[in-house]
Order: C-alpha cells, then structure tokens, then sequence
C-alpha cells in the first residue's frame, strides 16, 4: 500500500469519526447552523480527498452525502432524525470500505449496488421536501432506475436463434443487462461499446438506439443515444465488478433460460398442425419422448426450415433433450403450435415450482395467492356493468382453482367437465358464444390426456395471463430488482413480497450491514502521529537503559571493596545519581507519549448507546464523565471491547423501557453513566445505570441450575458474591437470545479482558435501583513493580499487585490440616504453601535464626495465601518481557526481567502456581 | 490507427477513436451512397457505433475480428 493511500485511510477515519460525532451532536441542535457548516465541510474534505483514488463507490456515496448537506446547509431540507440515520448509515458504508480497501487493496463488486441504494435513499431526501423547487439537484433522478424490468420477448427474440438455443443448452444463471450509458459519456472518456464487448460471459450483445435518430443535420455523434443490451452467463457478482463505475446505469436482470425458448419464423397460413399435436400429447402423456422426437424429427425433415412450425420442433427437440422432466414446458410448447404464440413461460414457470412444491405437501395458498394475484382485468366484456364484470371475474378464478387442484380421483373428468359447462354459461351468458366451441376442444383435450393443462391454458389467455409478453411490467416481478430467482423468490414469500418493495425499505438489511461498524474494535488514535512500532522502540531502549544504569552502583561497590578506591566509588555514585534522574524523567517521558485519555473509547458511546437505545425503544441519557483521565495506550485499547459489552448489557438488560419506568415511578429517561477517573496508580472506569437492577435470587437459581455453584454455595454465597456470578463463563439470565446479548457469553469475557491487562472488575447491584460496575485497571503496563524473593538460592520476581504482606512466621505456629499447612494470622486461617514444593526443587525452604519462616502473603481474586520462601529482597521496578520460544509454554512464569549486574530475574505468575 | 476516407469507400483501420466520429458523420452525409469497409477494424468507439447505427451506410466489408463481427450485425442488421 502506497503512503498516500496509507494517509488516506488514517485521514479518512479521522474525518467519518468527527462527522459522526457532528451528527450527533447535531441531533441535540438541530439549528446549530455552525455545525451544518462544519459537518458538510468534513463530508466534502472527506470527498475530495477520496477524489485521489480509484474508488468509484466511495466517490459515489459520499458525494450524495455532500449532495445533502449542501442542501440542509442552504435551508432547503430540515435536519431530521431520519436523514441522520441515512447518513451515518452512509458513513459506516465508507469506513467499511477503509476496512476492505485496508485489508485487501480492493473494494468488493457487490459494493456497488449498495452504494448505489445508499445514494439513492441520501438523494430520496433531497428530492423528497416539499420546499424544494429550484435547480438544486436535478441529477438526483440518477440511480432510480432499480426498478429492472424483465426483457421483453421481442428483445428476447432478436437474438438470433442459434445463439439462444446454445445459452440455453448451456443452461446456469442467464443475465440479462440493459446498459443506458448517460448522453455525456464519451467527455468522461468513456466507451460504452468497449464496456460492453468485454462483459464476462457474453453470450449475446448489441448496440441499439434509445428513440429515433433525428435527421441527420441535427445528429450530435457526441451524445451518446445507443443503449446496449447484453445476455451473459457471468456470475452477478462479475458483472457488477465489471460496471462498477456505471452501476446506475445498468439494469441487471436474471432471466430463466425458458424465456429463450420463443420459436420464430413464418406462420405460413396459420396453425394447421392439430394432427401433430394430438400425437404429440399422446406421445408426451405415454411418456414416450424418444417418440416425441422422432416425430418431432420427421416434422421438421418434412417442413421448410423457415417456418415457425419447424423453429418450434427445434426447440422440442432441445427441450427433450435438456430437461425432459419439465412436462409443462414441452406441453405448452406442443399447444402454441395450434396458435403460433409463443407460450408465456412466466405462468408455465410458476405452474411448475407450483407443482414441486405441493408434492412436498406444504401448504396450498401459495398456489391460491399467486393464481388470484394476476387481476382478471383484461376480460373483455363490452355490455356488462362492473358490478358483473367483477362476479364473472370471481367465477372464472374460481374454476381456474378448480384445475389447479392437485388430487386426482377418478372422477376428475367430471370435474373438469363440470369447470367446462361452467366457463361456457359464463362466456355464452356475457356475449362470448364463440367461446364454446373451443372450450369443448380443450376438455376433450385434458380428459384425452388427463391433465388438465389444455383447460388451463385456454382459461389463462382469457383471463389475460398469457398473451401479455411476461409479467414484466406488473409490480411484483419488479422485485426482481433484489432477487436473482424471481420464481423461486415469489414462491418462497409470495405473501411478503407483494407488498410492493421499493429500495428505501431495504434499508433495514443495510443497517444491519454496516451499523456493525460501532461495534468494531477503534481505528488508529487521534494525537499519536507516530507509528506505534517508533514509541515501543523507544520504551524498550530506555527499558536496557534503566537496566544498565543500574549495574553502576554495583561497579561502585566493586572499586571499593576490591580495589579500595574509596574516591572512585563515589564519583561513580554521583555519576549514577545523575544519570538515574535523567533515564527515571526520560522513561517517564515516553510513558506519557504511550499515555492517553479515555475519551478515545468513550468517544463512540453517544452513537452506540443512541443506536442501541433506538433499537430497542428505551430513551437513554448518556452521561459522560472524567474523559480526559489518562492511561497507556494498551490498556485504553483493551478496554474498549469490555466497555462495550456492559454497555450493551446495561441497555439491554439494565435499563427498562419508558412505560416500565413510569410504573415503576422513575424518570422515563434513563440515566447511564460512565465514570473515569485517576486513583493513585490505577484507573478506575464505573459504569452506572438506573434501571432494574439484578436480582441476587434470581442470579443464584440460575447458577445453580447450570451447575455453575453448588448446593452449599448457593446456601452460603452473599448477595453481593451472587451477583458477581455474571462474570462466570456460560452465564446468561436473559430468557431469549438477541442480536445484542443474552448468549452468555458476554461478562465473563469482559472479565478475562481485564484481568489480562491486570485490572480487577467488580460489580454491585440493588434491585429496582441500578447496576454499577466497577473496573480498576493499573496506568502502565510497561513497567512491573516486582517483589524479589529468595528460594533455594534462585530469585524469583513476584509481582507487587498480587503482593498482600511480608510476615515471619515462627515454624511452631504453623499447623498441618490434613496435608495442607496452615497458620493464623490475625485470627484469618491462611493457608501456606512452599515455593520449592510448588516449582518442583528438591528442598525444604530454609529458617531464620530464630527459626522462623518467611511468608509472602498473596492475594489470588478474593483469596489470600501464604508462599513459604527463603528470604525476602527488595522491590525493584523492571520491565517485563514476555516469554518465547520453548520458554513460552511455561505458565509458571508471566515473564522475564534483566537485573542490574546482568542476571536474570524470572517473574513468578503466582496464580498458575498456585 | 484510424478511418481512412476514399471517395467511395471508408476504410476502418484497427481500432477507430472517438475523435473520428465526427468527421464520419461528415463524410457519410457528405457521400450518402459511401461504403463502409470494416475488414481490417479491430475495435471502434462508440460514437462511431452510433453513427453507423444511425445513418445506416452500407457496409461492403464486414470485420475479420470476429466478435466485433457479430456485435456489428446485430446491432447493424438486426433490427
């Protein structure tokens, strides 16, 4: 990755942090005309910048996002909650961009059409108010055009026969891509041709004219008017990455390769082949194919091969050889012989899924809600009152059911005959005689064939299902938009589906799609400009530098005791007094480099808590406290994960919604409260909610349901213990999972989060009252402060947070239990535990002259223990280095540190051994 | 390379810019009856297309580039 671009991304992080904070901040003043300013600023820089790369979908989105302000900046749209969302929803679509453009180098292609409905649902707002008239953006049309009509069997039909027939041979997914490059095309160097020559898969293309040419003295060559259509058998995703600069100017359509199936050519007097046809049906009916196609072969050695009689048999004969299952499919293809109509393979697509899916046995409606869909309305009944019109309507779809209906009893015939007499009435009652004798031809057809397909058919062109092209233009099979398998779809969710999507109500899937972004761990800090690689570096090179300041004070002890230069000695001392002051402030420099505020984490709370607050309808006033406490970098970082859990607990779990809070006589509006602030050396972060509080008893059964305590515990175990049991791995209390917590799986990671930077989490609870938690965390991890202990000859490192006391413990107060020693102190029950026996020397630890035993005292969590050692050193602060290497599977030690005089000093992980 | 102009004939060499367009248009209502020889054309711009497929010249020479060939007939032909 080239700096530039490295910069960019840094920069561009920066710039979608500062404008989501604007827009919060914005939410709070609304007429802040300074903000607007300065927010459409930031989305403007952030454009331009972006300008520098190749990132067409960025560009894209954001310039719609600058689109926006630029108008809420000039007045003309009022700020609102809504537009808010959209583009902080925008926003986290280009920081997930940074994150792949990162990651990878490349943007995904299917980033494109989000992009592209992102714009759209930003440019919907512009359009969308009332006060609106000017000029303003008048190109916010650009991108509508999602609504993806299905080609239309003329187009579908100039394709030449041949090549069809191999797409459909060939048989995967078919798209059909309508490309309408924008009249100014070729002065933004554009090809569109060329574009289009080099679409992945092409199977089909042609450039056509968008209306009529005018005369040519008027003819600009310099206006593109060609729009070019192309069937490929790409995958989307390909194709989207192929017009990944155009993608509102493509329409992309997935067709069923069926919709290939259209037989053309001279009708040569008009259909005359009904002996071919009944031969064919009894051909299809005895499931004798290898019959059909050689009848079908004879035909079309007998018949010119110009006519559309003889286009018809070809296809027979591929789809026979393709898919000879699709019974419907060939039938309708043998009927349209008599009428040389192309069949409508929109409803012999739909018949079929139908089938497939009643011979699973699932539920009929799909079957009556897709049958009914399609309104009647193309009867024509010239002399009937509406009131008529609509009975006859609700009649004719009765009987169409009637066919549809799966079982077939033995009497079915006299169903269908029945279904027959009914559509004559209804035709020879409203004017239509000359119905009668074609009905009768179709029921002699489905008794001959028993299928009730003939009837059907002939119902269906009436009642104006087929004839029309396809389905095309009728508003559900506008969907297709979203979906590739529009049947398949349709089937799935007929119900949903009808509802009539448009693009903005999809908004809901990209929320959920980039409103993961809060969630994600942070971005590169604000004030450190310098790669953190540089500030560790330099930690560690004052970390040797403190280590071999250190070994002067030996040498000074060296030159006195065995030289004897008692002068020398001392200078050295001096010398070293001042390099010390000088390497403590310099070290001390660096931490303050390393160190830095909380408000880097705290600084998402606002969208996160608004976010969240939103989606589960509670109204939440976040308090913000102590932001500027300061810690190392690491530890901030750390935190930030842990943070977010409780806050979604507390959100979740914690805080009631506004109709439980009136009840309960509290504030509608609930209080969190996050609390940093600076004691001694440690940083301690309280996270306060008002809500419900938890209930200990509650805690407890639950516990001890999941085996997590037992019976004795749950008798003795206090409330304030129970309620820390949420920090036990596997724990949840929420009876359903959501999307934000309730898997158990959160506090006690939270837990293992801070306590793997050495902090201590605690947590206390009143019910109806609220829930705190407490988090302690040390300011710096770089430097330990360890407590030298002597064993067996061997030092070893403890360090000073787990340290408790130092006592002398005379040997005869030491009592046996069991084989556990014990002893007393100030009347608490500690247990000892020797240091050799832990590490495996072979040794007993060693007494002082009055016999007495060294204890270290050791808090372990809530635990004290005594460790039996030989003697006891000073405290000293080092660097702690972790392990590697084979040294890095021993768990008995948390690290290594260098003394001084150069030897090294093992620091003890006092809980793996203990 | 570029459009070569004959007095009859128009010769289409190897890929054909955008800037020709122009002067194609020029040459083609200037000669009605001009033919147009596609046979050593390897890509043209869209312009040019559209030009072509606006003023409808007759074609004398197909390109031997095959796929260009077949994008040429049906956007030319087959209408």
């Amino acid at each position: 990755m080239n700096p530039l671009l490295e910069q960019f991304l840094a920069e561009a992080r920066e710039f979608l942090q500062g404008i989501g904070e604007k827009l919060i901040e914005l939410e709070r003043t609304p007429d802040d005309a300074d903000l607007v300013n300065e927010l459409f600023r930031l989305v403007h820089t952030l454009k331009g910048n972006s300008g520098l790369f190749d990132f067409p979908e960025m560009i894209r989105v954001l310039h719609a996002g600058e689109d926006l302000m630029d108008v809420v900046r000039n007045g003309k749209t009022l700020y609102s909650q809504e537009l808010a969302d959209r583009l902080l929803d925008a926003m986290d679509f280009v920081g997930l961009l940074c994150d792949e453009i990162e990651s990878g180098g490349v943007i995904a292609p299917s980033r494109a059409t989000d992009s592209v409905k992102l714009v759209e649902s930003l440019r919907a707002l512009i359009t969308f108010h009332p006060s609106d008239h000017d000029s303003a953006p008048k190109d916010a049309a650009i991108g509508a055009s999602e609504v993806v009509e299905l080609p239309s069997a003329q187009l579908l039909s100039s394709i030449p026969e041949s090549a069809r027939m191999s797409a459909y041979v060939d048989g995967g997914s078919l798209y059909w891509i309508r490309y309408t490059p924008i009249s100014e095309c070729f002065f933004q160097g554009e090809d569109p041709f060329y574009t289009s020559r080099r679409v992945p898969g092409l199977l089909w293309g042609r450039g056509s004219s968008r209306a009529d040419w005018p005369a040519m003295a008027d003819f600009n060559a310099y206006e593109c008017a060609l729009d070019f259509y192309v069937l490929s058998n790409a995958s989307k995703e390909e194709l989207l990455a192929h017009y990944r600069y155009v993608p509102d100017q493509i329409q992309i359509c997935a067709i069923d390769p069926l919709f290939l199936v259209i037989p053309q050519g001279d009708p040569n007097g008009g259909p005359v082949y009904e002996d071919f046809v009944i031969e064919a049906l009894q051909l299809l009916d005895a499931d004798d194919f290898e019959g059909l196609n050689q009848a079908a072969q004879t035909m079309i050695e007998l018949s010119s091969p110009d006519l559309w009689f003889s286009s018809a048999l070809r296809w027979l004969i591929v789809l026979l050889q393709s898919e000879p299952k699709n019974c419907s499919a060939i039938c309708a293809l043998i009927f349209s012989l008599r009428t040389l109509d192309t069949p409508n393979w929109c409803d012999i697509k739909m018949e079929s899924t139908d089938l497939a899916i009643n011979n699973d046995a699932s539920s009929a409606s799909n079957v009556i809600e897709l049958v009914t869909n399609p309104t009647p309305a193309n009867i024509i009944f010239d002399d009937l009152s509406e009131e008529e019109v609509e009975a006859l309507e609700d009649i004719l779809v009765d009987q169409r059911q009637i066919l549809l209906l799966e079982d077939r009893p033995n009497w079915v015939a006299g169903r269908w005959t029945s279904v027959a007499g009914t559509l004559v009435n209804c035709f020879v009652a409203s004017g239509n005689a000359d119905a009668k004798g074609e009905i009768e031809d179709a029921l002699a057809q489905s008794i001959a064939t028993m299928n009730p397909t003939p009837l059907l058919y002939w119902l269906d062109s009436r009642l104006g299902l087929i004839g029309k092209e396809s389905s095309g233009q009728t508003p559900d099979s506008a969907l297709s938009t979203a979906d590739d398998a529009l049947y398949a779809a349709m089937m799935e969710d007929s119900g949903t589906a009808i509802e009539g999507t448009i693009p903005v109500a999809t908004k809901s899937q990209d929320t959920q799609k980039f409103g993961k972004r809060t969630d994600e761990t942070i971005a590169a800090p604000k004030s450190l400009k310098v790669d953190q690689v540089k500030i560790d570096r330099l930690m560690n090179l004052i970390g040797e530098m403190v280590v071999s300041k250190n070994a002067l004070p030996y040498l000074a002890q060296r030159a006195e005791d065995q030289f004897g230069v008692r002068e020398l000695s001392r200078e050295i001392k001096t010398q070293y007094a001042v390099i010390n002051r000088i390497a403590e402030e310099m070290q001390d420099a660096i931490m303050q480099v390393r160190m830095m505020p909380v408000s880097f984490v705290f600084q998402r709370f606002p969208r996160l808590v608004r976010d969240i607050s939103r989606k589960l309808g509670k109204e939440v006033n976040l308090v913000l406290e102590g932001e500027d406490t300061e810690a190392d970098k690491n530890i901030i970082e750390s935190l930030a994960d842990p943070l977010i859990h409780i806050l979604r607990n507390s959100l979740d779990h914690g805080l009631e919604t506004p109709d439980i809070r009136k009840a309960a006589k509290k504030p509608t509006t609930g209080t969190l409260t996050i609390r940093a602030a600076q004691e001694a050396d440690q940083v301690i972060i309280e996270i306060q909610d008002d809500g419900k509080g938890i209930d200990p008893v509650a805690i407890k059964r639950k516990a001890y349901e999941k085996g997590i305590i037992d019976e004795a515990t749950f008798e003795r175990i206090t409330d304030a213990q129970a309620v820390n049991l949420v920090f036990t791995a596997g724990f949840s209390t929420a009876e359903t999972i959501s999307d934000l917590s309730g898997r158990g799986v959160g506090m006690d990671v939270v837990r293992s989060a801070v306590e793997g930077v050495n902090g201590t989490i605690v947590l206390d609870s009143e019910v109806g009252k609220g829930t705190r938690i407490r988090i302690s965390l040390p300011l710096s991890m770089a430097v330990t402060k360890v407590m030298i202990v002597e064993s067996d000859q061997q030092i070893f490192g403890v360090p000073m947070d787990h340290v408790v006391e130092t006592v002398r413990v005379p040997r005869h107060a030491i009592r046996a239990i069991k084989n556990n020693l014990t002893t007393l102190l100030r009347g608490r029950l500690i247990p000892l535990k020797n240091l050799n026996a832990l590490l495996d020397i072979p040794a007993n630890q060693l007494s002082n002259e009055h016999d007495e035993l060294a204890v270290l005292v050791v808090r372990i969590g809530s635990e004290s223990v005594g460790l039996v050692v030989d003697n006891f050193n000073e405290t000293i602060d080092v660097i702690q280095k972790p392990l590697d290497g084979v040294l890095g599977g021993l768990s008995a030690y948390s690290g290594s540190a260098l003394m001084g005089n150069g030897s090294v000093l093992m620091v003890l992980n006092v809980k793996e051994i203990v | 390379m570029s459009i070569e102009f004959k007095k009859k004939k128009a010769f289409f060499k190897e890929v054909v810019g955008v800037e020709e367009a122009e002067s194609l248009l020029q040459w083609i209502s200037d000669n009605p009856s001009g033919k147009i020889d596609l046979n050593s054309c390897t890509h043209l711009h869209s312009a040019n297309l559209q030009v072509l497929v606006a003023c409808k010249p007759f074609i004398s020479a197909w390109p031997q580039d095959a796929s260009l060939r077949v994008w040429l007939e049906n956007s030319l032909i087959n209408k």
